[in-house]
């Protein structure tokens, strides 16, 4: 049995943090932790993440699996997901809708799909080898993209819908990433928000993004996890709120890592959005 | 439950692969695989943090060599690593397998001979930090026990124990980036490193003979009795020594234990594109030739 993260809000734990986390963070409901920084055999930081799981619940959260790949999975990256998930023992295992790994090359990085039905077809077998080797669900994040793909047929929402329908994967709600990809591709983030599949989501991601001039004067909005969760990012989390309630909430700052009290501040603001938006649902 | 393998390569996968070709190689277009409207800004985006975030990954495996030429021309260095050798797999605490290789044979550092082997040095602390859990050798828990029992033990080296032969002194340069000591200057000699970890502390130190010995037959998993076996008293004072050593920094394990821990921690092939744990020596002592070149 397999408990989903709690309501509240946590941040994506970083080994610098660690020890203010352990004396400071307690009051934070979850942690995050890149699956594949968990992958090496042992030493101190499985010790480290022994004792952050012994403080708060886990959510393992991977960017390798390349579970939009064109390609069969790689069956020894998913063995070393499976490993991790049983030393872990994690209230959540989540991945992302794109791809990062083509002809045994890892480019480290989530790349555009095409939505279509062979690539639905496809990426529905990947989350069903998934979800049967780990023996639970897992959540499917939506990606920030800077450049759509030819050939695409569907929407990003109607993609995810099916998945989940087909699957039975629930969803990783990234609203950065909404108004990232919707802002570069000029559309309307509370449109696609509109037709999300809320019932299916079991976490919200929160960060910030950096906004590049074009030469033609253009913005391109870049997901770099490098500052504060944005203005627009906070006023789309109010409106899920109220529409969805409390979910399990995570701030990501990955890039200029800032100290921890400023991090953890940012997880007590969603946190405050929730209590709010309950109070306001009474 | 993978897709049926086809000889034929669906047009999905062709699209990819252009897409993937172009991450790497500037000259490949990917225009064909993106929408008509699309702004070419957007794959330069992935274009950049490919090549970016693979180079930060280097810099975060190798911060010595990194120290030893700058950040920027690291950063250089390391790009043409990427593109020579991208990842090939996604667990990055493990990548650059063969960066000191490249570092070899990478002209623009040839007046350095001996970075290469601090690239190794630092990739051996890497894979002796990430090494599986597994209790040092205490031979206090065989108190008590028949001595025929424990004179049976197969001992084996501890997994994060590496050894680096360089014809450099690679171990002096190495300390003397990470500001573990204040070395003499340097003497241009040949060094041997021992890497490895203790406690949650991973340690760099030069290692006599005896103890190299000690180690050498160790990793052949002997019993503890053909571990300690010798003929003169000298050489019995010397085994012994050196196993007193070995003992108190932790550098054996019980075989048995060994196995038990690498059978539940995975994790343990990812290194294998390193250097190897335990070089042999190299059949002549070090050329004075290789050090003045």
């Amino acid at each position: 049995m397999h408990i989903a993260l709690p309501q509240g809000s946590g941040i994506g734990f970083k080994p610098v943090h660690a020890a203010a986390l352990l004396a400071q963070g307690r009051d934070l409901d979850f942690i995050e932790v890149h699956a594949e920084n968990l992958m090496g055999a042992g030493g101190p930081v499985h010790g480290q993440m022994d004792a952050v799981r012994a403080a708060f619940p886990l959510s393992v959260h991977g960017v390798g699996l390349s579970i939009g790949g064109a390609q069969p999975l790689d069956r020894a990256h998913l063995e070393r997901l499976a490993r991790v998930v049983e030393r872990f023992e994690p209230h959540s295992v989540s991945e992302h809708l794109a791809w990062s790994t083509h002809d045994g090359v890892f480019f480290n990085d989530l790349l555009p799909m095409a939505y279509d039905d062979a690539t639905l077809e496809r990426v529905v077998a990947h989350v069903r080898q998934v979800q049967d080797r780990l023996q639970r669900q897992v959540l499917i994040e939506n990606p920030s993209t800077y450049v759509e793909r030819a050939g695409s047929a569907m929407e990003e929402v109607h993609f995810l819908a099916a998945l989940v329908a087909r699957t039975g994967c629930g969803l990783l709600l990234d609203l950065n990433n909404v108004v990232v990809s919707q802002r570069n591709r000029g559309a309307s983030p509370d449109d696609y928000l509109a037709r999300f599949p809320l019932h299916a989501v079991g976490e919200v991601h929160l960060a910030g993004h950096a906004i590049e001039t074009l030469d033609d004067g253009a913005a391109l909005r870049i997901d770099d996890h490098g500052s504060p969760v944005g203005d627009e990012t906070w006023r789309l989390y109010a409106r899920i709120v109220a529409r969805a309630g409390a979910l399990p909430t995570l701030v990501e700052w990955d890039t200029d890592v800032p100290a921890f009290e400023t991090l953890a501040n940012e997880a007590r603001t969603a946190r405050r959005l929730q209590r709010q938006g309950a109070r306001e649902a009474a | 439950m993978d897709a049926p393998s086809s000889p034929h390569r669906g047009g999905p996968e062709i699209a990819q692969a252009r897409f993937a070709a172009a991450l790497l190689a500037p000259g490949v277009d990917a225009r064909e695989t993106l929408a008509a409207d699309a702004t070419p800004r957007g794959f330069d985006v992935h274009r950049n943090t490919v090549v970016s975030s693979l180079v930060r990954a280097l810099a975060e495996g190798f911060p010595s060599v990194e120290r030893l030429v700058g950040d920027e021309f690291f950063a250089a260095m390391a790009a043409e690593a990427v593109r020579a050798a991208p990842p090939t797999h996604p667990v990055l605490l493990a990548y650059g397998a063969g960066f000191a290789a490249f570092i070899e044979a990478f002209a623009p550092v040839a007046h350095l001979p001996y970075l290469a082997d601090v690239a190794r040095l630092d990739g051996l602390r890497r894979r002796a930090w990430h090494a599986a859990d597994v209790q040092a050798l205490d031979l206090g828990a065989f108190t008590g026990a028949e001595a025929g029992h424990v004179a049976a033990r197969r001992i084996a080296l501890h997994p994060s124990v590496g050894l680096l032969r360089s014809a450099h002194p690679a171990r002096t340069l190495w300390a003397a980036q990470n500001g573990d000591e204040h070395p003499a200057p340097v003497a241009w000699v040949a060094e041997t490193a021992l890497v490895w970890r203790s406690g949650g502390a991973l340690h760099v130190d030069d290692v006599d003979a005896p103890l190299l010995a000690l180690l050498d037959h160790a990793r052949h998993r002997p019993t503890l009795a053909e571990l300690l076996s010798a003929y003169t008293l000298a050489e019995t004072q010397a085994k012994a020594q050196a196993f007193a050593t070995a003992l108190r920094s932790g550098l054996l394990v019980d075989a048995e234990a060994l196995d038990a821990a690498l059978a539940h921690a995975g994790g343990d092939g990812l290194f294998d594109g390193f250097l190897p744990r335990f070089p042999t020596p190299p059949p002549t002592p070090s050329d004075p030739r290789r050090i003045t070149r």
